[in-house]
């Protein structure tokens, strides 16, 4: 089958035609429907939907590794400053004053500058600004990844060696509810005395319950190293009921080594 | 086929168990639930508390005396101020199986460090401690007669458990004197201190105050009976009083010196109130040991007989003052409000303590001061007016007076609760010596 130059233009007319109603109808008839009788509840019964303007996104960019700013310069206080503030140039500014230095009357030193002892020096002193950070001055620490403060490693504290000794109070926060619980648990009757220490370990699960325990050293009293394995039973039981689950950035260090107790001497309270 | 069909599902059933059970077991295992190698110690200070000590009721022999030293056994230990006896109500132990051993790990379940047995036959009680970490070996064995009652029996082994623990003396079978107000009248009575026993010591329808022990279990109190407030000595078991001082005016407030020798009195004899000293033998004077305008009472003997506590009002109110023995200077050792009586010092050896009445906010409490630290220690405190304290023999408790209540004893050392051993109208509390 084929067409004519002729059948082709009226082909193409009726399909434009065709075309431009089937998209003016349904125009007219939304213009229509928003004209006289709105649908809906009224302007003022409709919930109000505040939406921000929507704005261009900067490009974003990788993390840029920070660069250390080089470590001032240390200049001595004042008296390099005080250098600084002379010039070469004399000056004097009375008829007096220039006769006696032999300068011509009116050499004076330009803005900027003023004249004390017939020598040209700046007209304000380098003060420090005040009105600055005063923070501005405390110089940037070496080392971006280290925390503020006071190391937290001396020696002999809770440091996850294997035998490094600690205070309660030390050590990563879960140990320290592991400890507040033992102190909880433990208790030695204050007529009893022990001139040894007893050393108990609990392995705590991940997740939180205990998978046994031991008593790593003895003592040498019995009462004493009876009163460390109740203790250790009785967290047992306690954490195995009420698990606390390891956290996960503590996973390693508190489940893959022993938690242990060690008593202090005990000498009786009479 | 069909077998094969089933044996071939079968096979992959099992195949389908086998990698659910290791994928079941993967994920349900401890991430790190090897063995630990290393450790890591915390130091800690252990907590020091009281002896937890079993005593059950022996379930053979005489019943009715077996329930009576349990029961008496179970008050002793629980004021002795070093143990606290366990419920009987939490025991796991087949007692009739046991007899009179132990099954250590039972007692250890219940949290007994401590267990006393005990088999009544016709002539004996055989009592033996068991120490629970040492296993079934007992740690301590008594066997006493039952010519004496359960009662005394009861004591007498409280005492020597204390002492096994210890190393001191219990105050078990030691008696507390007291004075009971009447119709007109206020009578000497002494029990048993718990409570148990009382008897009247005084006879006589006048008014009679302060009773004082002497260390050989003589009573020394004030009698108004022949219309003086003279001083007389009785025995322990009461009977004719002996007057011992009967100067002109006050005798009062009498105490025994450590060895028995002398007492500490008020007298009043040249007008104003002051501390003397007089033999106990015949009441002559000793010494005066104050000489002051105001008024000077109630003194009390240190341990060692060197000292005398006295209440003095030379300061303004009354206050606790020490003074030598010897006399000399007396030093204000009391400074917490303006209203501090009737001193007693602690009897053990080198103690520096003292117990009195103090007042504050209208209410009278006991307080100890030690004397070396200046610590102060509340005994009693929103229970009442409690007033005139008095140390037990070996100082581990104190006996007082609460107004309109009774007797009670408290641990010296400020820990639990006050138990009231005598329900009825007290004053003037006074703790004998060791039985």
């Amino acid at each position: 089958m084929s067409f004519k130059d002729s059948e082709l233009h009226l082909v193409a007319a009726i399909g434009a035609t065709v075309v431009s109603v089937a998209l003016s109808v349904p125009v007219v008839l939304l213009a229509g429907s928003g004209g006289d009788k709105p649908d809906g509840p009224p302007l003022e019964n409709m919930e109000a939907i505040e939406a921000s303007i929507a704005y261009k996104k900067a490009p974003a960019k990788q993390p840029q590794k920070q660069t250390r700013q080089p470590d001032p310069v240390a200049t001595p206080d004042s008296i390099a400053r005080t250098d600084d503030k002379i010039t070469d140039a004399k000056c004097c500014t009375t008829r007096a004053d220039c006769g006696a230095v032999k300068l011509a009357f009116g050499t004076d030193c330009g803005s900027g500058l003023k004249c004390e002892r017939h020598q040209c020096v700046k007209d304000k002193p380098d003060k420090p600004d005040d009105t600055k950070d005063p923070l501005s001055n405390v110089p940037d620490r070496r080392d971006p990844d280290e925390q503020p403060g006071k190391p937290t490693t001396e020696v002999g504290d809770f440091n996850d060696n294997a035998r490094g000794f600690a205070e309660t109070t030390k050590g990563d926060e879960y140990s320290q509810q592991l400890a507040a619980d033992f102190n909880d648990a433990f208790e030695y009757p204050k007529v009893l005395s022990a001139s040894g220490s007893v050393v108990g370990c609990l392995h705590v699960l991940a997740d939180g319950k205990i998978a046994k325990y031991k008593i790593d050293t003895k003592s040498g009293d019995d009462t004493l190293d009876d009163a460390m394995e109740r203790a250790l039973k009785a967290i047992e039981k306690l954490r195995n009921e009420h698990p606390k689950p390891v956290p996960t950035y503590l996973l390693k260090a508190i489940t893959t080594q022993w938690r242990c107790f060690k008593t202090k001497s005990l000498e009786q309270q009479r | 086929m069909e077998m094969l069909q089933n044996q071939k599902s079968r096979a992959a059933t099992l195949a389908l168990a086998a990698v659910a059970a290791f994928g079941v077991a993967m994920s349900a295992g401890p991430a790190f639930a090897d063995d630990p190698k290393g450790g890591v110690v915390i130091d800690v200070n252990a907590k020091r508390g009281l002896y937890p000590i079993a005593v059950p009721i022996s379930p053979v022999g005489d019943a009715a005396a077996a329930k009576e030293i349990a029961t008496v056994t179970s008050f002793d230990l629980s004021v002795a101020s070093v143990f606290k006896v366990l419920d009987p109500q939490s025991f796991l132990a087949d007692l009739k199986a046991e007899g009179i051993g132990i099954d250590p790990q039972k007692w250890k379940d219940v949290g007994a460090f401590g267990v006393v047995k005990y088999k009544i036959t016709a002539t004996d009680v055989e009592f033996r401690l068991y120490e629970v970490s040492k296993g079934t070996n007992a740690s301590l064995t008594k066997t006493y007669s039952r010519k004496d009652n359960p009662r005394l029996i009861a004591h007498r082994w409280c005492n020597d458990v204390v002492k096994f623990y210890t190393g001191e003396p219990g105050f078990f079978g030691s008696k507390i004197a007291f004075t009971a107000k009447g119709k007109g009248t206020s009578k000497i009575y002494a029990m048993d201190f718990d409570g148990a026993n009382p008897y009247a010591i005084s006879n006589n329808s006048s008014t009679n105050i302060l009773p004082a022990w002497s260390p050989s279990g003589q009573l020394a109190y004030t009698s108004f009976m022949r219309n003086n407030p003279d001083l007389y000595v009785t025995g322990g078991g009461g009977g004719r009083p002996k007057k011992l001082s009967g100067q002109r005016g006050m005798n009062t407030g009498a105490a025994w010196s450590p060895d028995g020798s002398k007492l500490a009195l008020t007298l009043s004899k040249d007008g104003n109130p002051e501390i003397y000293i007089i033999n106990a033998s015949d009441g002559s004077i000793v010494k005066r040991i104050t000489n002051d305008k105001s008024i000077d009472t109630s003194p009390a003997w240190s341990p060692d007989g060197s000292k005398l506590a006295f209440v003095s009002d030379r300061s303004g109110g009354p206050q606790i003052f020490v003074v030598s023995s010897s006399g000399g200077a007396a030093t204000q050792v009391s400074f917490n409000g303006t209203y501090n009586t009737t001193p007693t010092w602690s009897p053990r050896a080198g103690a520096q303590l003292i117990a009195y009445t103090t007042r504050a906010g209208g209410v009278y409490d006991i307080v100890t001061l030690d004397l070396a630290s200046k610590t102060m220690t509340r005994i009693t405190q929103n229970q009442g007016s409690n007033e005139e304290p008095s140390f037990s023999p070996n100082g581990r408790a104190i006996a007082f007076a609460r107004a309109g209540q009774g007797v009670f004893i408290a641990n010296a050392d400020g820990t639990g609760s006050a138990v009231k051993v005598w329900n009825g109208s007290a004053t003037g509390v006074d703790w004998g010596p060791s039985p």
